[in-house]
């Protein structure tokens, strides 16, 4: 008898905890952003700003933090980068840090995950006119939902597929740009595995798996996203342009790794075909060796390039809650967009294309530039937004066209996963 | 504490102790005279064990009903909803099948081998202090700084193992980047450190058995095979189920290995129960559902503990 | 000895001789990797026996991992925990097993299904109620929820019962009170079991990382393993010898710590899960 008191007390006891937490939860903050005040009302002595960022952009923030500092005696800056480059990564670390009462003020975030930001966050609209000179204003587009700015590209980069031409050469392929279509890239993988007896290409789905495969959906031709916000490539066409992977596989020319380990293999000349972004371009130039004979080709798509690519890279945006933060927020985006800014953001560290053309202009002016910088900086073809899919289940959704870039590398015939996948997209949509 | 506090319990609620069971235990001499003292000594852990076991059990369950945003905002009532999409998810399924072979591949091969090295270490001559410092060092090793290392013995690309395969003739193969190899690379991390935790306790176990008994059964000729199954095995008794109920709940929480080595793939071919946990949680940000898996975890690994417990009361009553 | 015998050690020495040379192949496969020159190693792969030595692969992980603050951290966290689950669970234990009281079996029932839950499944809602506390992302965050641990007392209760009665009366016959008697005699006997417990604690939680992983937001408040895999995650690309000599920096302290001290762990151990 005696027991079961004690018991029931005990339980009460955890009960009342547990339910006075729940209360606590109900008067937690909310989500919602406040828009920028006027800069000219708030006092930078008493303002701190908190950014969150990727390593990538850690040159182009340090500058504009000192600019800051000498604008606005007495503003605080914290601006510590985080230690992954990976966007998903990113996001995720804004997330449990709003969770533990650290939420930042400026967020840089994958263009792929702007919708996430818009859907769950409302961060603060963004006006163009504040936007420094020279920036080129065509790249706000991929920062846009529903016809409102909320985002500031920083850091713009494209798919390419990085060749190594002494290899190609070896196996008869003398002219890699002449390779347009998977059928010729293919054949050209074939003659090289043939050749050496290694895998000749790798297509990793580890760092940007939904990048990576709208890039090869649009290059074909077809939709990623279907006008109604479903999944847009479950056709003949759309199918058979991703089922590239499974056939490589079934070729035994894919090498299946990740982007880090593909990445080394290339810079190390043992891998003929390497699909990356124009912004890695900068590190392979520094790690391979000084004879790699190698080069960027535009993406080939299935019957030739039919399609605009999707823009990749980053940009801010401010998720502030106070009015005063979100107006020195703005301010530091436009010291980050500046000529000096973007060189450092997407120079020769960087190979992103430089969102201000002034420092395009700057860079190109020097003599000796490296044939593969001078294409990463200047790739003009025009630019999709990336992704496009409702926001809220954004991670969700990458880690399922990963897991369907996944299963096509293991030689899964795309006639089976891209109707499952599309499936399971649209339900997580409900469509 | 983790597993080895989990499971001390388990083997002291399962084992009725020479005394009786662990609720009627036998304090001897008190100091009655202060019947307030013991209360005292007793309430910093209890408020404690409260606060931080208890109190997050029932608030796993009590946030299973809830949908919870992690940046703050109210809870949401769902019902069932969190346990109705649970049990949809593939993924859960697959994580579930994962944990369940990552278990069996683990623990009874652990067990088997941790007895046979504890034997074998008796029968060492001079040095063997040397092989049991060598043996339990995987035991005290940090996970992540092991499966940091794993990760690299097996990678694709000048990785030992495919280095081995390679001497001995063969192709080499992409441990952790294949849907087929990647649970199997993980399970082998587990499996070395698990062995170690086994022989640990299996050797304490057996200092425990009084040299009298190896010299009763010297001079009766028992030995070997009949020794081990006659004598040694039924005075491990309390050992074997005390390192059982330890590798049951080491293993169905195995969360850093994967999510160093792996992260659950490729295709979710590694994802195991807590890291599933931690994808729902903290990557897709659905607390409520983490909470539902949570919450099913614990029931599920304290009716192993209550069944096993039953069984065994009945064998001895 | 006879032949047959001397046989036998011979053939346990060699198999004991193999099974720790498995044990220890990762360990070396570490250190060999960590002195290991950065440059073409992927593709080379490595040979077993090192040709040259390259050490400033632990000045590269020591810095890029932010090790040194992460190390000061580990201990604060660690030695935090230790202090705290001593001083809970030793008071604890004493009361368990050396006194008569009402609901004594109630509560030590209570004590031993705590272990029935799984440490890690109760890590999401904890962090969920820590968070509401607004402790989130603060040292004594990742302390917190460890300030006492089931296991313990256990432990610490199976040895006090093993303190003989007579010795307990005759401190109450020299006049000493409670705590005098629990620290004056029950702790210095039962000091086997406290110095393996209290070892198994440091393991823990040196070597814990879903908690960190979950509390430890701001870089300076991470602890090893955290930064370890942290840095594992960074584009780094693919440098194995700073992330090997990393992972040793690491795993070097309890590796220590143990080797200094493991004979009275594996004693301490001993009978633990028997006695009572």
């Amino acid at each position: 008898m005696r027991r079961k008191i004690l018991a029931t007390a005990a339980l009460a006891t955890v009960t009342a905890l547990s339910l006075s937490a729940c209360g606590g939860a109900e008067s937690g903050s909310g989500v919602s952003v406040a828009t920028a005040a006027a800069i000219d009302q708030c006092k930078p002595e008493e303002t701190s700003i908190k950014l969150a960022f990727a390593p990538q952009g850690t040159p182009a923030v340090e500058y504009a933090k000192k600019v800051m500092e000498q604008k606005f005696p007495g503003l605080k800056i914290d601006a510590v980068a985080a230690q992954s480059g990976n966007y998903s990564d990113l996001t995720k670390q804004i997330v449990a840090d709003s969770a533990v009462g650290k939420r930042p003020d400026l967020i840089m975030t994958g263009l792929g995950q702007l919708r996430f930001w818009t859907d769950s966050y409302n961060p603060a609209p963004l006006d163009p006119a504040t936007l420094p000179e020279g920036y080129q204003k065509q790249f706000l587009t991929a920062g846009e939902v529903n016809g409102t700015t909320y985002l500031a590209p920083f850091q713009i980069s494209t798919p390419t597929m990085l060749v190594n031409k002494k290899i190609l050469a070896e196996a008869g392929i003398t002219d890699p740009a002449s390779i347009k279509d998977f059928a010729a890239l293919e054949d050209a993988a074939r003659k090289v595995t043939a050749k050496t007896g290694k895998p000749s290409i790798n297509i990793s789905s580890d760092d940007l798996p939904d990048w990576f495969s709208q890039a090869l959906v649009q290059s074909s031709g077809e939709k990623y996203v279907a006008e109604d916000g479903s999944f847009g490539f479950d056709t003949p066409k759309g199918r058979e342009a991703i089922g590239l992977l499974s056939r490589l596989t079934q070729d035994k020319v894919s090498l299946n790794v990740g982007m880090n380990e593909g990445q080394a293999q290339f810079a190390a000349g043992n891998l003929a075909f390497h699909m990356a972004t124009t912004s890695r371009i900068a590190q392979i130039a520094k790690q391979a060796p000084k004879d790699l004979d190698w080069a960027p080709i535009d993406l080939p798509g299935l019957n030739g390039p039919a399609g605009d690519l999707p823009a990749g890279g980053n940009g801010w945006v401010v998720i502030s809650e106070d009015s005063c933060k979100a107006a020195f927020s703005q301010a530091m985006i436009t010291e980050m967009l500046t000529k000096e800014a973007s060189l450092l953001s997407s120079g020769k560290d960087y190979s992103y294309i430089p969102v201000n053309k002034l420092a395009t202009e700057e860079l190109l002016k020097g003599d000796n530039i490296a044939p593969q910088m001078r294409y990463a900086w200047t790739y003009d073809k025009p630019l999709t937004v990336w992704g496009g899919f409702e926001g809220a289940q954004t991670a969700q959704i990458i880690n399922t066209v990963r897991t369907m870039m996944e299963q096509l590398a293991t030689g899964k015939p795309a006639d089976d996963v891209v109707p499952a996948t599309a499936k399971s997209i649209n339900s997580m949509l409900g469509k | 504490m983790s597993l080895l506090t989990r499971s001390a319990a388990k083997v002291a609620a399962a084992t009725p102790a020479p005394g009786g069971g662990p609720a009627k235990q036998a304090p001897t001499s008190g100091y009655s005279r202060q019947p307030l003292t013991p209360y005292l000594l007793l309430l910093p852990a209890l408020a404690a064990l409260l606060l931080f076991v208890y109190g997050p059990a029932l608030l796993s369950l009590i946030g299973s009903f809830f949908v919870i945003p992690l940046s703050g905002g109210s809870w949401k009532y769902a019902g069932f909803n969190n346990y109705l999409k649970v049990f949809a998810d593939p993924l859960i399924h697959q994580a579930a099948w994962n944990t369940l072979v990552y278990s069996l591949a683990t623990i009874i091969p652990s067990i088997v081998l941790g007895l046979l090295l504890a034997l074998l270490m008796e029968k060492m001559g001079r040095g063997s202090w040397l092989a049991k410092t060598a043996l339990i060092l995987p035991m005290t090793a940090n996970m992540v700084a092991m499966a940091v290392v794993f990760k690299w013995i097996f990678a694709f690309q000048g990785g030992f193992a495919n280095q081995l395969l390679g001497i001995a003739g063969l192709a080499p193969v992409n441990w952790l980047d294949e849907a087929d190899t990647s649970l199997f690379t993980v399970i082998l991390l587990g499996l070395w450190r698990a062995t170690s935790l086994c022989m640990l306790l299996f050797m304490a176990g057996l200092t425990t058995i009084p040299s009298s008994i190896h010299e009763a059964t010297a001079v009766e000729g028992i030995r070997g095979f009949t020794k081990l199954r006659t004598v040694i095995l039924p005075m491990l008794r309390p050992t074997v189920v005390f390192v059982t109920v330890l590798s049951i709940t080491g293993a169905v929480q195995v969360f850093e290995i994967v999510n160093v080595m792996t992260k659950g793939g490729p295709v979710g071919s590694s994802e195991t129960a807590m890291t599933a946990a931690h994808k729902v949680g903290f990557e897709y940000f659905r607390i409520g559902e983490a909470s539902a898996i949570s919450f099913i975890l614990i029931a599920l690994l304290l009716a192993v503990g209550v069944i096993g417990r039953q069984r065994r009361t009945k064998e001895t009553s | 000895m006879t032949t047959s015998n001397k046989v036998h050690t011979a053939l346990a020495t060699a198999l004991g001789i193999m099974a720790a040379a498995l044990a220890l192949f990762p360990f070396y496969w570490m250190l060999r990797t960590a002195v290991a020159p950065a440059e073409g190693l992927t593709t080379t792969g490595l040979s077993l026996i090192p040709g040259e030595f390259d050490l400033s692969n632990f000045i590269r992980a020591w810095d890029k991992a932010n090790l040194g603050q992460a190390m000061l951290n580990g201990i604060a966290v660690t030695l935090g925990i230790l202090v705290l689950q001593l001083l809970t669970c030793i008071p604890a234990a004493y009361a368990l097993s050396k006194f008569r009281f009402r609901g004594a079996g109630f509560i030590l029932g209570l004590v031993l299904a705590c272990l029935l839950i799984p440490n890690q499944a109760t890590m999401i809602p904890t962090f969920v109620g820590l968070n509401l506390l607004g402790l989130g992302d603060t040292r004594l965050g990742l302390v917190l929820p460890f300030v006492t641990s089931a296991i313990g007392i256990f432990m610490l209760r199976q040895q006090m019962m093993a303190v003989p009665d007579a010795i307990m009366e005759a401190a109450k016959t020299d006049g000493l009170g409670p705590l005098r008697t629990l620290v004056s005699v029950v702790v210095p006997i039962a000091a086997p079991s406290i110095a393996a417990f209290s070892m198994l604690s440091i393991f823990t939680h040196w070597n814990d990382y879903l908690w960190p992983l979950l509390v430890a937001r701001s870089p300076d408040i991470m602890t090893p393993p955290l930064s370890l895999a942290t840095f594992q995650n960074a584009d780094t690309g693919f440098d194995y010898p700073a992330l090997s000599a990393a992972a040793a920096i690491v795993t070097a302290p309890v590796i220590i710590l143990f080797l200094l001290a493991q004979r009275h762990f594996v004693r301490g151990m001993a009978g633990t899960e028997v006695a009572g």
